[in-house]
Parts: structure tokens; C-alpha cells; sequence
């Protein structure tokens, strides 16, 4: 620890004020075990909330106004979206049932940048927890005109023509699949127009939900799965996603040093000779 | 409807007697607002005792932080943009007067300088120094990587020095 850091630890924090140490001393139970009761009138008044509100939601005639969740999943695919150039890592682990059980992990870097520039490189492991795990890198860049995929195993590196990189609106590809489902699946899904895109990943049963911490999650339905999406509400940026299928799997991806317009080089998507 | 709770009433009471303090400090740098700080925290520990669970002693230090933050976001996000903070961040802590009196200054000055740090740096700093968080407990609580952490951490450190003007060894 240098002496500037060891400085600062002389600085005490004020101390919180004897209001809320009364408040939180009153609070507590006075016994080990209490019983709490939510009168009648409360359950009441909330049936009744609840009924005027599915019956103001969705007026007959009327479409339904966007609910908060779906206000909140559109102001993450504006983040992404009004962003000129973004990074992020990410981590994926594919618990999949289907066509054995197996564990598959991807980990990765994106560069996307305005104009269908992209350098976007992930390492996918199959046979996790196996005797002789298997890895092999996908290399996607695309320089605004054209775009080739590589891809790095053990017998060497090769061009591969069948999941080519189309230039055209590949950022909004992007958006879409990093807001709705994932950043490892948007490649296979390259060949789409983007109508197609949006056909495939759209969004049904969106909520708003919060975890046992008051971590705010959404939660939603997309391709069949479902999806709860972890996200930061002040920069509203995706945190962490797990999408769930009966019959395929469980797969976690995490995301991670998010950094919206930073400077980069056209170099990074240069394609090579 | 009835529901019974069943919750150690004395672990409870020194849960948050022992973070009450550090909790408020960083929800006050997060928000830049005394009051709503304290609400922020009160708001966390109520949720606990509706709960009816305290959270496991190994991790207690980086539940609270996580939750804090997640009370702070939804206020920042209700309200749009954070307050300046106006009261003192730190108190007089030095039993001798002139060493209270640079105390004081080096208070201010630190006070002042970490609201021009950026969000990231500036909770990096805060987490470790004053929330006595270790790097993988506080790298959890921003959802980062304990890597990730250390450098906003360290950047932050060295920005707080620029902005006061000194150099390590003067401090």
C-alpha cells in the first residue's frame, strides 16, 4: 500500500445520522421470531390495482401502451445502438442437453464500429470437464465493404466460406442479437436479411423482475427460451443473460468492460491479404 | 394473511451497526446526496428484515455493497442525474488540533477531487478505501473482473493525486 493510499484511510467517513440509526434500531425484531400480518383491506386494494390496471393496459380497440420493461429493453438497444463504436468481452457457457449432454464455453472480444466494421473473435471450448477439451477460434471481420470469417483450430487456420460476414446493416444485427439473445449467435445469423432478424429474435412476455439483492433483471420469451437479462440501470448496458430451454439447455453468457465510442483504429478491421 | 419470519434479532442489530457508517459513505459518493444516501440504505436493510433472511457472514461486506448500489441505481434512475454533493463526506477524526486541521483540508481537497473522477474510478476508490472491500469483493459488487477493478482502481488513485497536486512521496 503506497503512503497516498495509506493517507486516505486516515479520512473517516462521517457517521450516518442518529435518524436513520433509530430508525434502523426500531426496526429490528424484538423477539426472534414475529408474525407479520398485511391486513385484508391491503390484498384488497391491490386485487382491485391490479384489475384496473389490465383493464387500463390494454383498451379494446387501443394497442397496449409500452409497459416499463419494455421501455427499459428499448432504452438498452438505444444505448447499443447510438453508440458510434463499442468493446466488450464476454464470457458463454452452454450447458446443452441436445444432441448429448455437454458443456461448451466461448469467451471473446467484439469490436463493432459505425459503417459494418467488425472485429469480433471468440474462442469456443467443446467438451468441457472432459479428458481433451477441444478449442477452436472464430476470427469474424468485416471492413465496411466485405467481410471474411477464419477460423483457428488444431489442424491450422482457414478461410471458411459458409458463415461469410455480409456487410450490410451489421451493426443493427448486432444491436439486436446483443440486446435480445446473444453475442455468440449473432454470427450464425449473419446470413439473415434484417427483417428476417427481427422476425427471429422478437420479444414476447417481457417483465420487469428484481432479485433477492434488488438486482434489477427483464425477463422475457425469445426463440422459444426463456430469457432473464441482468443490465446496468444507469448506463443500460447488458450485464449478464441466461436463457433457458427445456430440451436444449441452459446457456450463461456475461458481459463485460463495456466501452461505448472508444477510438478505434480501421486497422482492427482490416482484412487480410 | 399471515406469514412468520424467523430472523436472529441480535445478528441483525450488528450487521448494521458494523456497516452502517462505510454504506452511507458510498451511496452518499454515489448519489452526491446526504438524505437520499441514508434512505438508500435504510431501504436495503428493511428489505432484509421483509426477507426474513440476513445474509451469510463471509460474504455480509459485498451483499450490502451489491444491494446498496442496486438501491442507488433505481434513485439515479427515478431522478436522471446525481445531486452535488454539498455536506462533508468525512469527519474530524484527529485528536490533535493542527493535525485535525490538515486532516480537515486533505478531506476537502480528497472530497473535491473525487467528485470530478469519473463514476467508475471514483467507486473503484471509494469500495476499496473506505468500504474495506478486497479487490475480487469489490470487482463482484461493480460486476467486473477482479483485473477490470484493480485498474479502474489504481487509475482512480492516480487521478486523485493530479487533482490535488501532490506527488506520493509529499503525502
Amino acid at each position: 500500500m503506497s503512503r497516498f493510499e495509506d493517507r486516505l484511510t486516515l479520512l473517516t467517513p462521517a457517521p450516518a445520522s442518529e435518524t436513520l440509526r433509530t430508525r434502523l434500531a426500531q426496526a429490528a425484531p424484538r423477539r426472534r421470531t414475529w408474525t407479520r400480518t398485511v391486513p385484508m383491506a391491503a390484498a384488497a386494494a391491490g386485487l382491485i390495482a391490479a384489475i384496473c390496471f389490465t383493464l387500463l393496459k390494454a383498451p379494446p380497440g387501443q394497442p397496449a401502451r409500452p409497459n416499463e420493461a419494455e421501455k427499459e429493453f428499448r432504452r438498452i438497444e438505444e444505448t447499443l445502438r447510438g453508440a458510434s463504436a463499442l468493446r466488450v468481452s464476454y464470457k458463454r457457457v452452454a450447458e446443452l442437453l441436445l444432441p448429448r449432454p455437454q458443456k461448451v464455453e466461448d469467451e471473446g472480444l467484439l469490436l463493432l464500429k459505425k459503417g459494418s466494421r467488425l472485429n469480433f473473435t471468440t474462442t469456443e471450448t467443446f467438451g468441457v470437464g472432459k479428458p481433451n477439451p477441444t478449442a477452436v477460434t472464430f476470427i469474424y471481420l468485416c471492413d465496411g465493404a466485405a467481410g471474411v470469417t477464419r477460423v483457428k483450430s488444431p489442424q491450422g487456420v482457414k478461410s471458411v466460406q459458409n458463415v461469410a460476414v455480409h456487410p450490410k446493416d451489421l451493426n443493427e444485427k448486432f444491436v439486436l442479437s446483443l440486446a435480445r439473445d446473444s453475442i455468440a449467435v449473432a454470427t450464425t445469423m449473419l446470413h439473415l436479411d434484417l427483417a428476417q432478424l427481427q422476425g427471429h429474435l422478437e420479444v414476447s412476455e417481457l417483465a420487469s423482475r428484481t432479485d433477492e439483492t434488488g438486482g434489477r433483471f427483464l425477463s422475457y420469451k425469445v426463440k422459444g427460451f426463456d430469457a432473464k437479462l441482468w443490465f446496468d440501470p444507469i448506463r443500460r448496458l447488458p450485464l449478464k443473460r441466461v436463457l433457458t430451454h427445456p430440451e436444449m439447455g441452459t446457456f450463461t453468457e456475461t458481459y463485460e468492460g463495456w466501452e461505448l465510442n472508444p477510438d478505434l483504429s480501421e486497422d482492427l478491421f482490416r482484412l487480410p491479404e | 394473511m399471515e406469514r412468520t419470519v424467523t430472523l436472529d434479532a441480535a445478528r441483525y442489530d450488528r450487521l448494521w451497526r458494523r456497516h452502517l457508517d462505510r454504506l452511507v459513505f458510498y451511496a452518499h459518493t454515489l448519489l452526491g446526496d446526504r438524505a437520499a444516501a441514508e434512505d438508500a440504505v435504510q431501504s436495503v436493510f428493511l428489505r432484509i428484515l421483509d426477507r426474513g433472511r440476513l445474509p451469510d457472514e463471509a460474504t455480509e461486506a459485498s451483499y450490502l455493497f451489491q444491494a446498496v448500489r442496486n438501491a442507488v441505481s433505481n434513485e439515479l434512475r427515478s431522478r436522471h442525474r446525481a445531486r452535488r454533493a454539498a455536506e462533508s463526506l468525512f469527519k474530524p477524526g484527529a485528536k490533535d488540533p493542527r493535525e485535525e486541521a490538515e486532516l480537515t483540508e486533505f478531506g476537502r481537497q480528497i472530497q473535491a477531487a473525487l467528485e470530478e473522477l469519473p463514476e467508475e474510478e471514483r467507486e473503484a476508490v471509494v469500495l476499496k478505501t473506505w468500504g474495506a472491500l478486497s479487490f475480487p469483493e469489490a470487482a463482484a459488487v461493480t460486476g467486473v473482473s477482479d483485473k477490470t477493478f484493480e485498474h479502474r482502481y489504481y487509475r482512480g488513485l492516480e487521478s486523485l493525486k493530479e487533482k490535488i497536486g501532490v506527488r506520493d512521496e509529499q503525502v
